[in-house]
């Protein structure tokens, strides 16, 4: 046996029924005798009934089938009512008519409404494309963000494993020779513990600093982690001969904050500042400390931000660099929402910009975006 | 005879002392400074053959040369 789609079974039930109803009501009005006027009435305006449904299941052009097929079974009963006995045949096929055109009219307006629905349905299904097309984009462009960050931080990494990588050549170079006093082998060997366990912290702090995970809040020293992230920036800084100034209080009091992530947010602003300085300007990152906040403002020289933009630049995707893919802000303005904080663009005295975050010093709970999860 | 005498500047403790044994076991006389303040005295007052220095640590490299070529010219 082969099997039919629903949808088809049931588009052949509908059209089997109409046809039904077509044959029923032309053999009956054949049967009853012209002289029961009041039944054969009943009958004529029953003949709405399958033109209509043949209007709303198969459009218009069902309808008008329909209309041949009932003109046709019913053309000798007209006849006979015409030329036998006589009963109101003009009157008849009147009806027939008016009734094929409102079922033609009815199938004219379910076609438009299955068209609208159809429609509907395409651009559904259209944005449902482009919708999982844009999620893939998004992805993609997070892993770019996540590696232009990497190359800037890859060249501050370089510089800072360079200097022991050299001491411990040196130290290794003077033990093989053999010709050193004791002291000196001694010192040797100090130095080459002492610099692979620093090249060993520095990964270590690199790792966790580049692994995106979720927020840990612990006490934080906000000068010390302002100045964590100075050093990070140092290298790109000097490259422009862009000098970074820190204003903090270094006896400020401890915060509760996931000291990696605003320390990658602040590496951001840090990294922005630098770039939108002209050479031999200077940036600064301002720290204070309120009773239940604190506030760390990041300052440069640049052309500050047009108040229009002021909202729009904590969108993602929305860039005024050419090189830029608009995600770094975004996910600042995210990682500071997550602390319960939030992240600003206010105009600076000088003209330049002024980056504002906002963070409560006690953080009671962290709201974790996305996952729902909360973070006690 | 008199060793030649060289100065090394650098702020990475380590490294200095690294190239300080180097030098030493190459028959060099060798000082020591952190940074380009303490070079400029140390220049100043032992008079090297040869200075050696980092170029990206506090009171930079190139300020140290800047002075050392002005006192070069100055002498001339």
């Amino acid at each position: 046996m082969v099997a039919v789609p629903v949808s088809l079974r049931s588009q052949r039930a509908k059209a089997t029924s109409v046809v039904l109803l077509v044959f029923l009501l032309a053999g009956l009005t054949w049967l009853t005798p012209p002289r029961d006027e009041v039944l054969h009435n009943i009958l004529h305006h029953l003949n709405i009934l399958p033109f209509m449904l043949a209007g709303l299941f198969f459009g218009w052009r069902g309808a008008a089938r329909t209309l041949l097929l009932a003109a046709l079974l019913q053309t000798p009963s007209i006849y006979r009512h015409w030329h036998v006995d006589r009963l109101d045949a003009d009157d008849q096929l009147v009806e027939l008519s008016i009734f094929g055109a409102a079922g033609i009219i009815a199938g004219l307006l379910a076609d438009r409404e299955r068209m609208q629905r159809l429609q509907v349905e395409e651009t559904k299904a259209e944005l449902e494309h482009v919708y999982t097309e844009l999620r893939q984009n998004i992805e993609q462009m997070k892993k770019t963000e996540r590696l232009t960050a990497a190359g800037q931080l890859s060249a501050s990494l370089a510089h800072e494993i360079r200097n022991p990588l050299a001491s411990i050549s040196g130290a290794a170079g003077i033990l093989a020779r053999g010709q050193a006093s004791a002291e000196s082998r001694g010192e040797c060997l100090e130095i080459l513990t002492k610099e692979s366990q620093r090249l060993n912290n520095l990964l270590t702090n690199f790792l966790e600093f580049a692994r995106p995970r979720l927020p840990r809040p612990q006490p934080t020293d906000p000068a010390d982690l302002i100045y964590a992230v100075a050093a990070l920036a140092q290298h790109v800084a000097s490259a422009r001969h862009v000098a970074v100034r820190i204003e903090a209080d270094p006896r400020a009091p401890e915060m509760q904050c996931d000291p990696e992530q605003i320390k990658q947010l602040l590496l951001n602003l840090l990294l922005n500042a630098v770039q939108a300085t002209p050479e031999h300007g200077s940036v600064v990152v301002r720290c204070i400390t309120l009773p239940n906040a604190v506030t760390i403002e990041v300052l440069d020289e640049g052309m500050g931000v047009a108040v229009q933009d002021r909202e729009r630049i904590f969108e993602p995707f929305f860039t005024t660099k050419e090189t830029g893919t608009g995600l770094g802000l975004a996910i600042a303005a995210n990682i500071a929402e997550q602390h319960g904080g939030r992240l600003q663009c206010i105009e600076g005295d000088g003209g330049g910009a002024v980056f504002r975050l906002e963070l409560p010093r006690h953080t009671v709970a962290m709201r974790c975006r996305g996952t729902g999860q909360v973070l006690a | 005879m008199k060793r030649n005498h060289i100065l090394v500047v650098d702020d990475d403790s380590s490294l200095r002392r690294v190239m300080k044994m180097q030098l030493e076991e190459a028959g060099y006389a060798v000082s020591l400074a952190s940074d380009g303040e303490e070079g400029w005295k140390l220049l100043r007052s032992l008079d090297p053959h040869l200075v050696i220095t980092d170029l990206r640590m506090p009171t930079t490299g190139l300020q140290l040369l800047e002075r050392v070529s002005h006192e070069a010219c100055r002498r001339r």
